[in-house]
């Protein structure tokens, strides 16, 4: 049996060059990881909606006759399930989008009267899961930091916009002098949030009791910070995973959505092959610009309130005919790439869906909602009377399937299960 | 004789009061109809009297202001005698209040964070950095949250371990911008002579489009489409790169090209791989008329990787079945008839540097000499040196003087030991504490006890509120002399703030939050129905309402102004969107208005219609809600769960009005819907660009062009309703008699949510019922002179809500 070592003693640890089994000792999560089979997380959510009469099926129950954008991943039919009639309770918000940032949280009424949002699916996952992989989460956009994933005291983790530099985080080892800078700047870093502790308290004994409640949550931020810092910096002292692609081009252009949305979709089983996370989520964003899509001549949002005009909706569809194709061959990837334990898709969870069911009309209802692979019995349409059962009950099942002890997530009432 | 459970500490008196005077008359007056199965459904039989219960207290508010707006009991019911309404009222306002107080424990504010912005302002006025470092130093650091209130409300405010993160990591990068030694970067001059240009040589009759792209002139090349600036003209196309971050000359010298009417010569900062540029932001644009060529100047601050583009804009372009046209196989650029321009030459130069090392180094390392090379010399000790500089900068950053009692310099300076042990250079050694500092909750946080703000705590509140920001030297002077707090004194710097050009970060974060204005570009209007969209007028839109606000501060302008006003500021480009002949140049400037013209006041501003509209279609319903939340401060009740929503439709078969008349007949909806519905019917008059119009468009659908699909025009639909009644029964036949009525009923209410707003916004913390009678002592102040608004700002900061806590 090893003993862990107490990370202050790591921390005083001179030098850079530290022996691996060391760190092995010092993060007994590693040695679990690499045992057990890993359960994987991926959420992907089409921010401007689907086309909800090109999308839900008919029919429900394993016989469904497959619509149009579903006919363009009926190859995988057995590799998903799909649900109608769920949604997340009170999602008016203060701007007809916000129900963007409360898809992964359920949190009421975002954006209106001191709103807070609550952690998100992808975060309760990544901190159960801590530091078993060099990142407990990876958050991606397509244009701009915004994310749907949030922290327990509500802050938006800010998402990776560009390909090339999530693969360089991930997989470029950088300079010996880039990787010394890091390890020094890590190494300040430990040792300003230790004095910042200490001036925190001494500060705190100066300041109302109302602030001391400021003081202390700033105090428990700083703390949790300087755990991560340790766990990051052992992570640092590590090799990262060589992987058999180019580093991706920068795709600069925001009319190029597919693009952008396929270049993410190239990293994601990476990212899982190479365990450098479990939990990932994407957040394909509104572009604002007329997308590059043969024979779409408005942008995706404008089209989205195609106020029943044919012609746009005929638009629309070029679009997220494209995207949900897109979806399609990440699920062929996923397939296709196994590690020890056997395909990707079995073990990894995928959410792909949108916050609005009707997005001409911003309603946040029976929202669009497939759960692909994770080891789940799939190829049904799961149908709930009414239009805003709570998705959140799915969420708990999904949770529940990564290993996170939880009974309970956002809104819901109890666990959904199908089979 | 209490009914509810045992309430304890200010509840238990409160219960007393409450019981004695205010309960009886309830009982006697209200419970008929707000009982337990009574028809509305606040039922006052249950109410309980712990008023340190929030939900009860926002009830017995709710009764508060009813009565004392003498709405209830309505005036069908039987009235009680004035006496024992004023007797509760006394009764009520003073519970209400002193629950108010020990809800808070004596303090509005709790400790208040910088925002995202505030750190960038800081950053640059503290570091002595560049404004674009400070910006993007802000954007490393969690967004702010919508929280639906002001973002320097502290109870808005959250701290995670992502927000300690990101402030180790910016203020890394922070340093590595403020702190340079070595060398100087060499100073380029960088020229592009087009007429010489290669690449355009070997784009000239390349299959574009149809052929050609370009036309080639002696002296120039001649663009002609906005697309070809993607990949042609750009700096880095021509082989110019950005070796260094920093600001730069960018000139360009250009003419227009058959042209009648003004062309944009536009430039934009962007990025690119290959030969393809992603034109990210516009950083300049011009009108060319005549045959009078121009040559334009900018700085912009630029990085390695940027590049430099000039485009055209407003070009006057034949029609695709025009025989002068361009987009057609068979035809080529040199036969285009339409307009262009033509582009001689692009000079970039810099970095600009005015002394080396950088102003910023030389501040933050005072006493600190350097040689020739740039490189440090010190005069004593390493420790000695950097104890002087922690000391000077720590007390700008903590905006008061250190704490001794604590150790607070040492704790900092002590950081620099082990560096300083193992060898490291001084400059290494010297970042550890300064980065400390920049995370430090006495940097983060404006701190101040319960009671009066001492002078330290006031420079800094006022120097956020109105510079977002740190106090200058003259500030923190005053505050170390005691000076600030003295009531003239205190007046004086505000002028002298509102004088300072550091005044245009409020006005531009307080439009953003108060009026939505950073909400501009959250949607693109539909090119087939609004194709007169483009960037310019986006840009000059948000600059029009940020200049005119600008203005009703500098110039005193009453708060009418922000009703109706006879001036507005306008570009050309803004100025035909408006309708307002004889405005050359892109150069936004004061006009006076047209005693006709539908233009004036905040209402009839582009950028408020754009704001309040979907980018395809508008709808009264947002727009009156902007007019009751972020003009008169009545924000109306959100809809019950499960209502629908009105179903955009472009086809022109039915309006807005019509589908919306559906839900005000309902009983349930009417009821908000008569408030929130007719100010939106006033604004229908505009469109979701803010233009003025009398018709809605209807969707032409698409048309192609052999490989091209492009929006067919759009027609002419239904007829406007801008007519409407408000819920007092006064009718308006349009946006004009609609504002005649806001300023005849309204502008104390419009002052009132401004004062109000002003001191949220200012003091971090909402306006409760303990605070509103000051608020309404700042409103006495300003009501005999229609609530000018230089002045509403200076009545705010001496107010005692703003100089306590």
């Amino acid at each position: 049996m090893t003993i862990p070592v107490d990370r202050r003693t790591f921390l005083r640890a001179s030098g850079v060059a530290l022996a691996l089994p060391m760190l092995e000792s010092m993060h007994p999560a590693l040695a679990r990881a690499a045992a057990a089979s890993p359960k994987r997380m991926l959420n992907i959510c089409n921010t401007l909606g689907l086309y909800s009469d090109s999308w839900f099926p008919k029919m429900a129950g394993a016989g469904y006759e497959a619509t149009e954008y579903l006919s363009l991943i009926d190859a995988h039919r057995d590799n998903y399930t799909l649900f109608s009639g769920y949604a997340h309770e009170e999602q008016s918000g203060r701007q007809p989008h916000n129900s963007e940032i409360t898809f992964l949280t359920s949190a009421r009424r975002p954006g209106l009267d001191g709103f807070r949002n609550t952690i998100s699916l992808d975060q309760v996952a990544a901190n159960s899961l801590g530091y078993v992989t060099r990142f407990p989460s990876v958050t991606l956009g397509t244009l701009t930091a915004q994310s749907q994933s949030f922290t327990t005291s509500g802050a938006m983790v800010p998402a990776e916009t560009s390909p090339a530099e999530v693969f360089r985080k991930l997989f470029l080892q950088g300079t010996p002098e880039e990787v010394e800078r890091e390890a020094q700047s890590l190494d300040d870093g430990g040792s300003i949030l230790d004095r910042l502790k200490t001036q925190t308290t001494a500060l705190r004994r100066r300041v109302s009791a109302t602030d001391q409640r400021t003081l202390d949550a700033y105090f428990e931020a700083v703390r949790t910070a300087e755990e991560n810092l340790g766990e990051v910096k052992a992570w640092q002292q590590r090799p990262k995973p060589v992987v058999d692609m180019a580093r991706p081009e920068e795709i600069p252009n925001p009319a190029d959505l597919v693009a952008r949305v396929k270049a993410m979709f190239s990293l994601i089983p990476l990212i899982f092959e190479t365990d450098s996370s479990r939990v990932v989520s994407l957040m394909i964003q509104d572009h604002g610009v007329v997308p590059n899509v043969q024979g779409v001549t408005s942008d995706q949002h404008s089209l989205s309130h195609h106020g029943q005009d044919d012609a746009k909706i005929e638009q629309l569809k070029k679009v997220e005919h494209q995207l949900v194709e897109a979806f399609g061959g990440l699920l062929t990837d996923l397939g296709a790439k196994s590690d020890a334990n056997g395909p990707l898709l079995d073990q990894t969870t995928v959410l792909f869906g949108s916050n609005l069911g009707n997005a001409n009309a911003h309603t946040s209802t029976d929202l669009p909602i497939l759960v692909a692979g994770g080891g789940f019995s799939h190829g049904q349409h799961i149908v709930h009377g009414g239009d805003n059962a709570p998705l959140c009950n799915l969420y708990v099942t999904l949770l529940q399937n990564l290993g996170v002890e939880s009974d309970q997530f956002g809104q819901s009432t109890g666990t959904l299960t199908w089979g | 004789m209490a009914v509810v459970g045992v309430a304890v500490g200010a509840g238990t008196a409160s219960s007393q009061s409450l019981e004695d005077a205010a309960k009886p008359l309830v009982r006697e007056s209200c419970v008929q109809c707000h009982g337990v199965r009574t028809v509305t459904p606040l039922n006052l039989v249950d109410l309980g009297s712990d008023l340190t219960d929030h939900e009860t207290f926002k009830t017995w508010e709710k009764v508060y202001d009813r009565l004392q707006r003498g709405e209830m009991p309505p005036a069908a019911a039987r009235q009680p005698e004035p006496a024992v309404v004023e007797t509760a009222l006394a009764a009520l306002k003073r519970e209400l209040t002193d629950a108010n107080w020990a809800t808070r424990a004596g303090q509005r504010t709790s400790l208040r964070r910088l925002t995202r912005l505030e750190y960038g302002y800081t950053i640059q006025d503290l570091l002595k950095v560049d404004e674009a470092i400070g910006a993007e130093l802000a954007t490393l650091l969690p967004a702010e949250a919508d929280s639906g209130g002001f973002d320097t409300v502290a109870v808005n405010q959250s701290m995670s371990p992502l927000h300690v993160q990101s402030y180790l990591e910016a203020a890394d990068r922070a340093l590595d911008a403020a702190l340079v030694v070595g060398p100087p970067p060499p100073v380029e001059h960088r020229r592009i002579d087009y007429a010489k240009s290669p690449v355009l040589f070997g784009l000239l009759d390349c299959d574009f489009l149809a052929c050609g792209a370009i036309v080639k002139l002696d002296d120039a090349y001649v663009t002609i489409s906005e697309v070809s600036s993607t990949f042609m003209f750009h700096s880095l196309s021509e082989g110019v790169a950005i070796p260094y971050p920093g600001r730069y000359r960018v000139t360009v010298d250009a003419y227009p090209y058959q042209a009648d009417t003004p062309v944009t010569l536009t430039l934009y900062r962007g990025s690119g791989t290959g030969g393809a540029a992603s034109l990210d932001e516009l950083i300049g644009a011009w009108d060319l008329m005549g045959d009078a060529p121009r040559t334009v100047e900018v700085t912009p601050f630029l990085r390695p990787g940027d590049l430099v583009s000039p485009a055209l804009a407003d070009n006057d372009f034949p029609g695709f079945d025009s025989p002068d046209g361009y987009f057609a196989p068979e035809r080529h650029a040199r036969d285009y008839k339409g307009e262009g321009i033509a582009l001689k030459a692009m000079t970039i130069e810099g970095p600009l540097l005015d002394t080396w090392p950088p102003p910023s180094t030389r501040d933050l390392l005072t006493g600190v000499g350097f040689d020739e090379d740039g490189y440090v010399q010190l005069t004593k000790t390493p420790r000695e040196h950097i104890a002087d500089i922690v000391e000077r900068f720590a007390t700008r950053a903590f905006r008061r003087p250190l704490n001794e009692a604590d150790g607070e310099l040492e704790a900092y300076v002590s950081l620099a030991e082990p560096l300083l042990a193992e060898g490291r250079p001084f400059i290494d050694a010297v970042r550890v504490p300064l980065r400390a500092i920049l995370s430090a909750p006495p940097f983060l946080y404006q701190a101040s006890a319960p009671g009066e703000l001492d002078d330290y705590a006031l420079a800094t509140r006022l120097s956020y509120f109105l510079w977002r920001s740190l106090p200058d030297e003259t500030l923190f002077d005053l505050a170390s002399a005691g000076r600030l707090s003295d009531a003239s004194e205190l007046a004086r710097q505000v002028d002298r703030m509102l004088d300072d050009p550091k005044t245009q970060r409020f006005v531009k974060d307080f439009a953003g939050q108060a009026f939505r204005l950073y909400e501009l570009r959250a949607t693109s209007p539909d090119p087939g129905l609004y194709p007169e969209y483009d960037d310019r007028l986006g840009q000059a839109m948000e600059r029009e309402t940020q200049l005119f606000l600008a203005e009703l501060v500098a110039e005193d302008h009453g708060v009418g102004q922000l009703i109706d006003s006879d001036f507005t500021f306008v570009n050309r480009r803004l100025a035909e969107h408006y309708g307002i002949a004889g405005i050359e140049d892109m150069q936004m400037r004061k006009v006076q208005l047209a005693a006709e013209s539908p233009r004036g006041g905040l209402l009839t501003q582009a950028a408020i219609h754009k704001i309040t509209a979907n980018g395809t279609t508008t709808s009264p319903i947002p727009r009156g809600n902007f007019v009751l939340s972020n003009l008169l401060g009545r924000p109306a009740p959100p809809p019950p769960p499960g209502v629908g929503t009105v179903e955009p439709n472009t086809r022109g078969t039915t309006t807005i009005r019509e589908q919306l008349d559906a839900h005000r007949s309902s009983p349930v909806c009417a009821n908000c819907h008569r408030t929130i519905d007719p100010p939106g019917f006033a604004l229908e008059a505009f469109d979701p660009i803010g233009g003025f119009r009398t018709n809605y468009r209807v969707s032409g659908g698409m048309m192609t062009f052999g490989d091209f699909t492009l929006p067919a025009p759009y027609t002419q639909g239904a007829p406007v309703d801008a007519t409407g009644v408000t819920p007092g029964g006064d009718a308006f036949s349009d946006i004009e008699e609609y504002k005649a009525l806001l300023l005849n009923r309204e502008i104390e209410q419009v002052a009132r949510h401004l004062t109000s707003q002003l001191i949220v916004y200012a003091t971090g913390a909402e306006i409760e019922f303990a605070d509103r009678d000051s608020v309404e002592r700042v409103l006495a102040t300003l009501s005999d002179r229609d609530y000018p608004i230089r002045a509403m700002i200076q009545e705010v900061v001496k107010s005692d809500l703003f100089r306590s806590n």
